[in-house]
């Protein structure tokens, strides 16, 4: 069976994909356009698309820091965070984040105030198993879900190592 | 919803251009393939998306750069 792909879509030559998003500790949820960024080690959410989906900002601890593009953002971690992500058959993938942020700093240039973009970064493909596929001349972009049978088998067998045997 | 949203970034993907010309440095949000409203700021853009009745957590909502300014992350 084919692995399963998320199609990736490239608007002005930046990788982006629709996200359903369900924060379950602050019960918010929403869609969000990610950028896929591997030259990010940290995923978050943006600050515009925070405040679209209603996020208490003021509840979040922003204990973290990070330069982006020369401008310092805070970082606030949120737990429970869950991700759907519509896949090239059609299907609903699901996947989750132990660590994700909610990211807070802004910029204004010519009277625009402009925040961070909301990232999925290095440390999220990674967790999930997800392999970056991008071939811009091809305008061809996806995620491919990596060892998803291996990770299923791996559970069953688990399951049955933790069945006490009659 | 999730899949509508994906219609509307499709939309965008082959419209950019033109959109570009017309929204340029503006945020603007996207509804059934069609720009519905358009602001300096995204504040200004919620709050237009809220005043039609609708749910911006929803929908897309995007900075368009003008030509020849570069967005790198």
């Amino acid at each position: 069976m084919d692995k399963p792909r998320i199609p990736l879509q490239i608007v002005n030559d930046m990788i982006s994909v629709m996200v359903g998003v369900r924060i379950r500790s602050l019960r918010v949820s929403g869609i969000i356009k990610f950028f896929v960024d591997t030259g990010s080690p940290e995923s978050f959410i943006g600050e515009d698309d925070a405040i679209r989906m209603k996020v208490p900002m003021s509840h979040l601890n922003f204990n973290k820091n990070a330069l982006m593009g020369g401008t310092k953002i805070s970082l606030g971690q949120i737990s429970g965070a869950e991700f759907s992500f519509v896949s090239a058959d059609g299907n609903q993938i699901k996947l989750s984040a132990e660590n994700f942020s909610i990211a807070k700093g802004a910029w204004k240039r010519d009277g625009i105030i402009h925040t961070n973009p909301s990232i999925l970064g290095a440390d999220f493909l990674k967790s999930n198993n997800l392999m970056l596929v991008y071939y811009p001349s091809g305008n061809l972009a996806f995620l491919r879900l990596e060892n998803t049978k291996e990770k299923q088998e791996q559970t069953a067998n688990e399951s049955e190592t933790a069945t006490p045997s009659t | 919803m999730l899949q509508k949203a994906e219609k509307d970034n499709g939309w965008l993907q082959r419209n950019f251009e033109r959109v570009r010309e017309e929204h340029p440095n503006k945020f603007i949000a996207i509804d059934d393939e069609k720009v519905i409203a358009e602001g300096s700021g995204s504040s200004e853009v919620i709050e237009k998306v809220e005043k039609m009745g609708k749910n911006p957590s929803n929908m897309l909502i995007e900075f368009i750069p003008e030509k020849g300014l570069i967005l790198i992350l």
